[in-house]
């Protein structure tokens, strides 16, 4: 039967329309495991300070929520949060919101946010089709958009209820750089102007626009210097740049940044670069070749060193700000280590480990070399944007185990050329054969590429046995294909596996076996949370370790004096050695900021590694950044160097604040284990003179205490303590006929 | 005659008006209390009497098991008769004093104490100091407001009052009158005595001096007191021990021995033959020994201690000064002396004085802090303007911003005001002022009003042509775009223009 051509093309456009339905379907359902396993909650930490901020956002205006200045954080400093955030994901999340109530949908805000994520991947795979197929065919996007679609390594970020800028920002990631490759390939300022809106949109949803910032101008950079310049990418660049800098410097907390800070002076300078060629190319059409090359040559090279010299000075001068940590720490895995613990202390910040990259991306990630193998020959001008990604996006990737996640749309995207291509030679089982040579397609020129269609070459005359290769080419094909499908079958089985067992937890909600297999919720971190929002009362002002800032602000809407937005080390310092210091010296700290609760979460009652203890040299390293004199490292392990909290814990350790907070109470009268750190805790009840405890979950997961009043006659509280336990009291007449050491009165 | 019971019962009403303000926002208690000032019901009666009522509940049932199952406890007739008109007319919710005696103790010689002390002491309950059926708390409340200690002549006070009873009694704000003779004195109080600083001196140990006219056993010592915010009283006739004090400085010295005396153990001076008529190290030397010595806890809960027996009948007559001295202390103590509360706590920008207390501040702006003082006057029976010209305002975030002294402003009917403005400083956060009052002998006043302050929106800077220094851009940008447009002009016709020329010539 003949089909029209326009008969095929509906049956394409129906089949394509289809099979992208069903991947964004596959890829929003395998990211509900965490609402059909748990609830719809809210995931882990970040995501309670977006959900927070959205939900003033969603009660106030956008005006207050643009200059929200929030009291409830960091005490007593304050957070200029409307300033110091990235609006993108509330304000997303606010309009869908408001739309939605427009068509009479009162959906909650919250069930807004935990969907936000999964709604957009299915938008990513979409962005994905779109940018792959300009990489080669439809076919390949198709497949890319279903890798992008269930890849463990975007899913870790995405799943429902995590609820975090990258929820959005791979998306906006994906389809600047689709925006891009079309103005660069179509030299329209139209659609520089697009990438430009969308470039501008990624800017307010997530600090790693930087990348974006980067990526682009090193993409132009690399064609100028491969001789490849020419007025498209003059026109697609100019238009990016000038527009998108001045759109990303309308986010508050961007503002200046754009032509102040280091990150950005490289789009600036392929900026002035671009403008040099330009003008260079425009002399090279007036003058002979020998003249161009030894007068604009020698100038460009002339006006280039006298840029970077520029750039030098200023930002040796201070007029440009340096590089900030955060980006020394991508170049030297060891430099955060040394001078900024905050930053080193994150595990998300950690190097990543060799099995993560499989873990993640399973078998693409050995597609991955063989899609930009396959690139390389081809080599188009947005082909070399690919290969840049590539190498950027895996050198980040191994910096940086968060950056995993830029990473893995470039390895969709190579892998899904890679399997297209061998789609496109080993998936043809027409009678015609093909030359054996051939296993490197040749590209369809742009737009007219149709999925499927097979290339052909014209030696066909010459081959001699037909029908013997036809049918060993069958074998083959059939064993390369039946394989790849075996593969593709395995990383479906893998990614669904991946997500449902390592990325689908709340982190709020631990869950546990019971010993007959059934599943057990633990629940003591909303259970202490829950606590403190009822019987605490409304400006209660709690201490915790940073980590817990944005859960106790959002689950239990009490005041933290520090949270995850660690925009203050002094401040994180000082809780820091507060915690590691003994109480004498931590009661004035807790005094001074108002303190009147400390919640510690104390794994080693159930074996929870995650716990403060396990945490708490990072308080001490950070605490001793600021104060090298008063806490060192080195006193709170053992003379052996070993980190122990029994009974040879060293005095440090065993007087830290954090140390008693946790085990107080714990292994009195008898030893106890420690689950987590396997050391038996030694039967010698705590004293805790300062604080008392107030509250301590079901699994002894969480603790809270209580930070007591100064005393009432004016004693020190251990005194007093140590009166109403009747420790003081001496017996007989003696005991009065002795002066006690009293200063005395003047 | 309401009116006047009414009045009456404002007296421990105030006393507790610290409490009352900490309730609720400030102008939710003030407005009423102005206004209904007139009609005599002002919040704090409203709040406290509920309060009270829930005591006094238990009290009453307690009083009433007590006075059906001990047969010893006594309410002391002559008490009772003397005081029974006035209990009648009061009503029931009122200071409940307990007098706490042993079997030795003759109330009928204290006679003119309690006649002094009869309008600071509500009701009185005379307590045998074997009842074993007393105690200081009903279901955790404290049963009674003040606690008047006899010097017993048993050693132990029993389990009612151990040092740690009688501390969470004063931690709950209950306020301890304590008199003690150097035979007598419990250990439980000298324990409780010992938290506070004050070092008694152990039994059988007596202050002398050998200078000035101090009797035939050098041991009657005339003193002024030396706290005239207490009590001015002079000629004090005073015979007894005396403590050495810690530099708390909650402690407020009523009396100071004279830099001759000294106390040491008279017994073992009399026991000891051989060497009678010297005697061991004294115990304290000099104006260290303080035979009177008052405290008050953070809670303003309030301590005075007098190591001697000076409140008979007999001393009272033939001292005056020991009657003058002796009334200050108990309405020192019983909080009708010395009370300064905080009638209101405001701060507002100085540019909108109407609004008042707002949550939330922008930096630089001006500020007006203010608060009224008053002062309970026990001769008035009534709230009087409290002067002073050392009142201080902290505005603190983690350290000090400002230390301002306050300017009295004012005076409403009850209270001065006392008042500052300045500038916000230049930082955002939540700040706070720290109102810190505490002068000896007087109530201490410790509040903290908390306020944010925010930084500036983006609206409210000045707009970019209001800056002069901006002009220079904004003319700069204007020129380009200008320049531009005339580009394209001149670009799209003239060059044409001249093209066509061109190319017709």
């Amino acid at each position: 039967m003949q089909l029209s051509a326009s008969t095929v093309k509906s049956i394409n456009l129906l089949l394509k329309v289809s099979i992208l339905l069903t991947i964004a379907g596959a890829a929003v359902s395998s990211r509900l495991f965490s609402v059909i396993r748990f609830e719809s909650i809210i995931h882990e930490f970040d995501p309670w300070f977006n959900f927070r901020a959205s939900k003033y956002l969603v009660n106030n205006s956008y005006y207050k929520f643009l200059n929200w200045f929030d009291d409830k954080t960091w005490y007593p400093l304050g957070r200029v949060t409307g300033g110091t955030l990235y609006p993108g994901l509330m304000v997303t999340s606010g309009v869908i919101h408001k739309l939605l109530r427009m068509v009479a949908l009162p959906i909650d805000i919250r069930n807004i946010c935990v969907m936000m994520a999964p709604a957009f991947s299915g938008l990513t795979a979409y962005a994905t089709y779109l940018f792959t197929s300009e990489m080669k065919d439809q076919s390949a996007g198709l497949l890319a958009a279903a890798f992008i679609g269930i890849a463990p390594g975007y899913i870790s970020r995405s799943v429902a209820g995590s609820y975090d800028n990258e929820a959005i920002a791979i998306f906006l990631l994906m389809i600047t750089f689709y925006t891009w490759i079309k103005a660069l390939k179509m030299g329209s300022a139209f659609w520089g102007a697009v990438c430009a809106a969308f470039y501008f949109y990624m800017v307010a949803a997530w600090g790693g626009y930087v990348f974006i910032t980067n990526m682009i101008p090193l993409h132009v950079f690399v064609l100028i210097l491969m001789g490849r310049y020419n007025d498209r990418i003059y026109v697609a660049y100019s238009t990016w740049y000038a527009l998108g800098t001045l759109a990303s410097m309308q986010i508050p907390f961007v503002g200046f940044l754009p032509i102040r800070s280091s990150e950005h002076m490289a789009a600036l300078g392929v900026f002035g670069l671009v403008q040099l060629a330009a003008f260079a190319n425009y002399i090279k059409s007036q003058v002979t070749p020998k003249q161009f090359k030894y007068t604009v040559g020698l100038s460009l090279v002339g006006l280039i060193a006298i840029a970077f010299a520029g750039l030098v000075g200023l930002t040796v001068s201070g007029v440009i700000a340096p590089w900030t940590g955060r980006f020394y720490s991508l170049w030297d895995t060891g430099y955060a280590k040394i001078h900024i613990p905050i930053i080193a202390s994150v595990s998300e910040h950690q190097p990543t480990a060799w099995p993560a990259f499989f873990f993640d991306t399973q078998m693409l990630i050995w597609l991955f070399p063989a899609g930009v193998y396959l690139i390389f020959q081809e080599l188009r001008d947005e082909h070399i944007f690919v290969i840049v990604y590539s190498i950027l996006g895996s050198y980040f990737a191994g910096v940086m185990v968060r950056l995993m996640l830029t990473l893995t749309p470039v390895i969709c995207v190579s892998a899904a050329i890679a399997i297209s291509t061998l789609l496109d030679v080993y998936g043809d089982f027409s009678t015609k054969t093909k030359g054996d040579t051939v296993l490197v397609p040749k590209y369809q020129p742009l737009g007219h590429e149709k999925p499927g269609e097979v290339v052909e070459d014209d030696e066909d005359d010459e081959t001699v046995d037909k029908a013997a290769k036809f049918t060993l080419g069958l074998v083959a094909k059939g064993a390369v294909i039946v394989s790849f499908l075996f593969y593709l079958g395995m990383f479906v089985y893998h990614c669904t596996w991946v997500t449902s067992n390592a990325y689908s937890s709340p982190s709020v909600v631990l869950a546990s076996r019971m010993p007959d297999g059934s599943q057990h919720l633990i629940d003591d971190y909303r259970e202490a949370y829950y606590w403190l929002r009822m019987n605490t009362p409304e400006d209660a002002r709690i201490m915790s370790w940073w980590d817990y800032g944005y859960q106790i602000g959002g689950m239990a809407d009490r005041t933290t004096l520090v949270d995850n937005n660690t925009w203050n080390n002094t401040h994180i310092a000082t809780v820091g050695k507060a915690m590691s210091s003994s109480e004498e010296v931590a009661y004035p700290i807790l005094r001074q900021h108002d303190v009147d609760y400390v919640l510690v979460i104390f794994g080693g009652h159930l074996g929870y590694s995650g716990d403060d203890i396990n945490k708490f040299l990072w308080m001490v390293r950070i605490a001793e950044g600021i104060w090298p004199d008063e806490i060192k490292e080195r006193n709170y392990f053992t003379p052996a160097g070993e980190y122990k909290v029994d009974d040879k814990a060293s005095e440090a350790m065993k007087n830290s604040l954090m140390y008693k907070m946790s085990y107080y109470r714990f292994a009195e009268g008898t030893q106890k284990p420690d689950r987590v750190r396997n050391q038996w805790i030694p039967p010698t009840p705590i004293e805790l003179n300062t604080l008392e405890e107030a509250y301590t979950t079901e699994n002894w997961l969480v603790r809270l205490y209580k930070v007591k009043d100064l005393d009432n006659l004016g004693r020190d509280l251990k005194s007093a303590k140590s009166f109403d336990t009747g420790k003081a009291k001496k017996k007989g007449k003696a005991a009065y006929s002795e002066k006690r050491a009293f200063e005395l009165r003047e | 005659m309401a009116n006047n019971e009414r009045r009456k019962k404002n007296a421990p009403m105030g006393k507790r008006i610290g409490h009352v303000i900490r309730r609720g926002p400030f102008h939710q208690i003030i407005r009423p209390f102005r206004q209904n000032r007139n009609l005599q019901v002002s919040p704090f009666s409203r709040v406290w009497t509920r309060f009270e009522f829930h005591l006094s509940s238990g009290h009453d049932t307690n009083s009433t098991a007590l006075h059906n199952t001990s047969p010893t406890m006594l309410f002391v007739r002559t008490l009772v008769l003397a005081m029974a008109g006035l209990v009648a007319a009061k009503p029931p919710v009122e200071a409940r004093t307990a007098v706490i005696v042993d079997k030795n103790t003759d109330l009928a010689q204290y006679s003119q104490f309690f006649d002094d002390a009869e309008h600071l002491l509500d009701t009185v309950t005379v307590i045998d100091v074997k009842d074993k059926s007393f105690d200081l708390f009903t279901y955790g409340y404290q049963a009674y407001d003040m606690v008047i200690l006899f010097p017993p002549q048993v050693k132990s006070l029993g389990p009612a009052l151990t040092s740690r009873k009688l501390l969470e009694f004063f931690n709950k704000g209950g306020h301890i009158l304590s008199i003690t003779s150097p035979e007598h004195t419990p250990e439980s109080i000298r324990d409780f005595a010992q938290e506070m600083g004050i070092s008694m001196a152990p039994k059988f140990h007596k202050l002398v001096d050998h200078f000035g006219e101090t009797g035939p056993n050098h041991d009657s010592l005339t003193l002024d007191t030396v706290n005239s915010v207490i009590s001015s009283a002079e000629n004090v006739v005073y015979s007894g021990s005396a403590a050495y004090l810690s530099n708390n400085p909650q402690l407020v010295p009523l009396l100071t021995a004279p830099s001759t005396s000294y106390v040491y153990d008279y017994k073992e001076d009399e026991e000891d033959e051989e060497n009678a008529g010297t005697m061991g190290t004294p115990w304290i030397t000099g104006s260290q020994g303080f035979p009177a010595v008052g405290f008050q806890g953070k809670n303003n809960a309030r301590f005075a201690w007098v190591g001697g027996d000076i409140m008979t009948n007999e001393q009272y007559t033939a001292h005056p000064g020991n009657r003058q001295f002796m009334k200050d202390v108990v309405e020192w103590v019983s909080v009708a002396k010395n009370v300064i509360s905080p009638e209101y706590i405001r701060h507002n920008l100085a540019a909108t004085p109407d609004v008042l207390n707002e949550k939330i501040y922008k930096v630089n702006e001006d500020i007006t802090y203010s608060v009224a003082l008053t002062e309970w006057d026990n001769v008035k029976e009534d709230w009087v303007p409290f002067i002073a010209d050392d009142v201080q305002i902290e505005f603190t975030m983690l350290n000090p911003y400002y230390r301002l002294t306050l300017e009295q402003t004012g005076t409403t009917n009850f209270s001065a005001i006392y008042s500052t403005t300045f500038k916000i400083p230049d930082q955002h956060g939540v700040f706070t002022f720290n109102l810190d009052y505490k002068r000896p002998g007087y109530t201490f006043i410790e509040e903290k009003t908390r306020a944010t302050i925010r930084h500036t929106a983006n609206d409210e800077w000045p707009r970019s042509w209001e800056i002069t220094n901006s002009w220079v851009y904004l003319t700069s940008a204007v020129m380009v775009v200008i320049a531009w447009f005339l580009f394209v002009v001149f670009y799209l016709f003239v060059g044409k223009a001249d093209k066509e020329a061109v190319h017709k010539q």
